[in-house]
C-alpha cells in the first residue's frame, strides 16, 4: 500500500475531495483495467469506472480497511459491470445475432465466476503490468503502439513494413504470451 | 473449421470487424461446442480489454481523476440545489395550509423540533438530506429546477451592465431541444477565420456554428478553431476571450463560475465575484482562482501559464495542490518539473542561461596534481575567465560533445551568444561547426535548430552571436559540436524572456 494512502482515505472520509482525487489517481488504472476486461466499449467501461469512484466516495465511511482499498473498489466495479452486462445481454437477445448474444452471455458467466473475484483479478492485473515490462523488444514496440499510443494495426503495419493481419496475429500471440506469463506469476505467488 | 481459421476469425471479431453471417455462425458454433476454446478466447478478450484500458489510463489518468472530482462537485451542487428548492416548496406548502412553520428552538439546554405531522414525504426528504440517500430527491429537484429556471428566464431583468440585445437561443445541429441548463453568458463578438472549415463552433448535444448575441448555457463547450470568441457573463461585467485554437467549457459549480480550458488561451477581465464564489479557470494541470482581475490563462498539454495584469490570482497545480499567489505584473507556470513561483513579467530580454542548471556530455579534467575541472556550470556563471570543456581527446575522446542549459521554464529565445575561452589556448576546433538546439525535453529530443556555425572558426577570445527566430517557447538549449572534436567555451548566453502566456507568444 502506498504509505500515504491510509492518510488520504481518512482525509477523504472527512470530506476532502483533494485526498479523494489522489486516491482516484492511484487506483484508476487498475479499476479501468478490471472493467475493461469485461466491458468491450471503452467509453462505457470508463463511465462505469467513474461510477465506481463516486459510489466509493459515498460509501467511504463504511470501508473498514479489512481488505486493500483496491479490492474494495473492485467489488463495486464487479457489481456495476454485472448489472451492465446483464442489461446488455437482454438487449442483445432482442436485437442481435447469435454470436453477439452468446458472447454477452459468456461474459456474464465469466464475471460471475470465481476468476473474476476481486482478489484474483487484482493479482492478475498487477502481474500483467509486470509481464508487459518483460516483453521482447519488438513485441513491446507493437503493444506500445497499439494499446498505449492508440495506433491501428494498419498504421503499425505501414510503419513496420508488414501487413495489418500480421500485426493482428502478432498481437494475438503477444496476448497469449502475456496470459501465460500472468498465470506463471500468479501461480508462483500463490505457492 | 480449422483452429487457424478460427483464430483468424476471432482476431477480426475482436478488432470490431463485421463478420459475414456464415463466419459468425461458424465462430458461434465453435465457441458453444468447445469450452476450452471459449475460455481461451474470452481470456484473450479480457487481456485485450485490460491492455486497452491500461493504455487509456496511462494517457489520461489525471483527466480521469479530475472528471471524478468534477462529478462530485456537480453532485454536491445538485444536492444543495435540491435541498434549497425543496425548502422553498415546503415553506410555501406550510403557508398555504396555514399551519405553523417548522420551529427550532432551545429550552433549558434541550433541543426541540416541531414539525407538522402530515408529511411523511418531507420527513423522508429530511432523512435523505442528513444521510446521503439523495437519489430520490433528484428527479423531483430536476422538475422543480426546470420550473425555477423557466421562472427566472421570464422574470430576470435585462442586464444594466451589458446593455446588449436579448440573447439568441441556440438549437443544436442535431435538432434536439435545449437542455434544462442555466444561461450563463452571451457571445459578444466572433472573429471569423478566412477558411470556412475552421469556423468556431458551439458543442451542445451536437455542434452548431456560433453567432453574436447567442446565449451560452452551463456545460456549453466552445471550440474557436481558426477564429476567436469574446463572451460576456450575464448581469456583470466579466468578459472572457477565447483565442484561436482554444476549446473550453463553461460551468457553474456551487454558483461559482468555472471555465474549463481543455486547450489554448483565454484572457479575461473578471468583475468582483461574490464572497466565497471565486471564478475559476481550470486546465488538466492547474487551476486559477479569481475574485476580480484581468488575466490570461493558457492551457498547453504539458503546462499551464497564468499572467495577471490587475488584481491577484491564486494558481494551484492540481497534481500536488501546491498554490502560488500571482499579482499584477507577474506570471506563473504550473507544469511538471517547473518551480511553481510567481515571476515578474519581463519586458526586456535578459540572459536566461545565467546561473541555471547546466549539464554536458563530458567534463575536462586533468590529473590530480592539476585540480582543474571544466564543469558545465562554468559556461553560464557570468564569468568569462572560467570555461567548460569536454574530454580532451588525448585523455579520453568525446566525439559527440554537447553542453546544455535548463532555463527552468519555457522561454521566448531571441539571440544566442557564445564566448570563446579568453586565455592563451587557441583551440580553434571548439570555435567552429556547432549547432544550437532547443527542446522542451531534458534529453534534448524533439529539438529544433535555433542556429548553426559552419566553416572557419570564429575569433579567438571572441564572441559568436546569432539572432533566433522561432514561434515556440523552449526550456532546454543544447549546443552540440557537429564534428568529432574537442568542444568548450567560456560562456554561453541565451538572450530572451521567460514566456509568460498571452501576448508573449514569440
Amino acid at each position: 500500500m502506498n504509505p500515504e494512502e491510509s492518510q488520504w482515505i481518512q482525509q477523504a472520509r472527512d470530506g476532502s475531495t483533494e485526498a479523494f482525487g489522489r486516491l482516484v489517481l492511484l487506483h484508476q488504472s487498475h479499476v479501468r483495467a478490471y472493467l475493461g476486461s469485461f466491458i468491450r466499449n471503452a467509453e462505457v467501461a470508463d463511465d462505469l469506472a467513474q461510477d465506481v469512484f463516486l459510489n466509493a466516495y459515498r460509501s467511504l465511511k463504511t470501508y473498514q480497511g479489512d481488505a486493500p482499498l483496491r479490492i474494495w473498489l473492485f467489488g463495486f466495479a464487479r457489481n456495476l459491470a454485472l448489472n451492465h452486462l446483464r442489461r446488455d445481454a437482454r438487449r442483445l437477445a432482442r436485437e442481435s445475432g447469435r454470436l453477439a448474444q452468446d458472447l454477452a452471455r459468456f461474459r456474464v458467466d465469466e464475471l460471475e465466476s470465481a476468476a473474476a473475484e476481486p482478489v484474483a483479478r487484482e493479482s492478475e492485473l498487477t502481474a500483467l503490468r509486470e509481464c508487459i515490462e518483460g516483453l521482447p523488444k519488438e513485441s513491446a514496440r507493437v503493444v506500445k503502439a497499439f494499446y498505449f499510443e492508440s495506433r491501428s494495426a494498419v498504421e503499425i503495419a505501414e510503419a513496420l513494413g508488414r501487413t495489418a493481419n500480421t500485426i493482428r496475429l502478432l498481437l494475438f500471440r503477444v496476448r497469449k504470451g502475456l496470459r501465460q506469463c500472468v498465470e506463471a506469476r500468479t501461480a508462483s505467488a500463490g505457492s | 473449421m480449422e483452429r487457424e481459421a478460427l483464430d483468424a476469425l476471432w482476431q477480426r471479431c475482436l478488432a470490431g470487424e463485421q463478420l459475414t453471417p456464415d463466419e459468425e455462425a461458424a465462430l458461434a458454433e465453435a465457441l458453444r461446442a468447445d469450452p476450452q476454446l471459449r475460455a481461451e478466447f474470452l481470456r484473450d478478450e479480457q487481456t485485450d480489454g485490460a491492455l486497452s484500458a491500461l493504455g487509456r489510463s496511462a494517457a489520461d489518468g489525471e483527466r480521469f481523476a479530475q472528471r471524478s472530482l468534477d462529478c462530485l462537485a456537480a453532485e454536491r451542487d445538485s444536492v444543495q440545489f435540491a435541498a434549497r428548492v425543496q425548502g422553498k416548496v415546503e415553506a410555501e406548502q406550510r403557508e398555504q395550509a396555514g399551519r405553523p412553520a417548522v420551529v427550532e428552538g432551545r429550552s433549558s439546554g434541550t433541543s426541540k423540533r416541531i414539525r407538522p405531522a402530515s408529511s411523511r414525504r418531507q420527513r423522508r426528504v429530511h432523512r435523505r438530506r442528513a444521510g446521503g440517500g439523495y437519489r430520490g430527491v433528484l428527479p423531483l429537484a430536476a422538475c422543480l429546477a426546470i420550473s425555477v429556471v423557466a421562472y427566472l428566464a421570464f422574470t430576470r431583468p435585462s442586464s444594466p451592465a451589458t446593455n446588449v440585445p436579448p440573447p439568441v437561443p441556440v438549437v443544436a445541429s442535431n435538432g434536439s431541444s435545449t437542455p434544462p441548463t442555466i444561461a450563463v453568458a452571451t457571445i459578444e463578438s466572433v472573429e471569423l477565420p478566412a477558411a470556412q472549415d475552421a469556423l468556431p463552433v458551439l458543442v451542445r448535444g451536437g455542434k452548431a456554428e456560433v453567432a453574436t448575441r447567442q446565449e451560452l448555457r452551463e456545460s456549453d463547450r466552445l471550440e474557436t478553431r481558426g477564429g476567436a470568441i469574446r463572451l460576456r457573463y450575464l448581469n456583470e461585467n466579466t468578459t472572457v476571450q477565447l483565442k484561436s485554437g482554444t476549446a473550453a467549457r463553461l460551468e457553474l459549480a456551487d454558483g461559482a463560475k468555472r471555465v474549463c480550458v481543455e486547450q489554448g488561451v483565454v484572457s479575461a477581465s473578471v468583475a468582483k465575484q461574490p464572497d466565497g464564489k471565486p471564478m475559476r479557470f481550470v486546465s488538466a494541470l492547474a487551476e486559477a482562482t479569481v475574485l476580480g482581475t484581468e488575466l490570461s490563462f493558457d492551457a498547453a498539454p504539458d503546462a499551464a501559464w497564468l499572467e495577471v495584469r490587475t488584481g491577484c490570482v491564486g494558481l494551484t497545480r492540481l497534481a500536488d495542490r501546491q498554490s502560488v499567489q500571482v499579482v499584477a505584473g507577474q506570471f506563473a507556470v504550473a507544469g511538471r518539473g517547473i518551480d511553481l513561483v510567481a515571476r515578474a513579467v519581463s519586458k526586456e530580454p535578459v540572459n536566461l542561461a545565467l546561473g541555471q542548471p547546466a549539464t554536458a556530455s563530458s567534463v575536462f579534467e586533468v590529473p590530480e596534481n592539476h585540480p582543474i575541472r571544466h564543469t558545465p556550470d562554468r559556461a553560464n556563471d557570468g564569468e568569462v575567465t572560467t570555461t567548460w570543456g569536454s574530454y580532451d581527446g588525448h585523455i579520453r575522446p568525446d566525439f559527440n560533445a554537447w553542453w546544455q542549459v535548463d532555463l527552468g521554464l519555457p522561454c521566448s529565445i531571441r539571440r544566442i551568444e557564445i564566448v570563446s575561452r579568453q586565455d592563451e589556448y587557441n583551440q580553434h576546433e571548439a570555435r567552429a561547426n556547432f549547432e544550437v538546439r532547443a527542446s522542451n525535453r531534458a534529453d534534448g529530443a524533439e529539438y529544433v535548430v535555433l542556429a548553426r556555425h559552419q566553416g572557419a572558426p570564429f575569433a579567438q577570445r571572441g564572441t559568436w552571436s546569432a539572432a533566433v527566430s522561432t514561434d515556440r517557447p523552449f526550456r532546454f538549449v543544447r549546443i552540440v559540436q557537429m564534428k568529432a572534436n574537442y568542444f568548450g567555451f567560456a560562456e554561453a548566453r541565451v538572450i530572451g524572456r521567460p514566456w509568460s502566456g498571452l501576448g508573449e507568444r514569440p
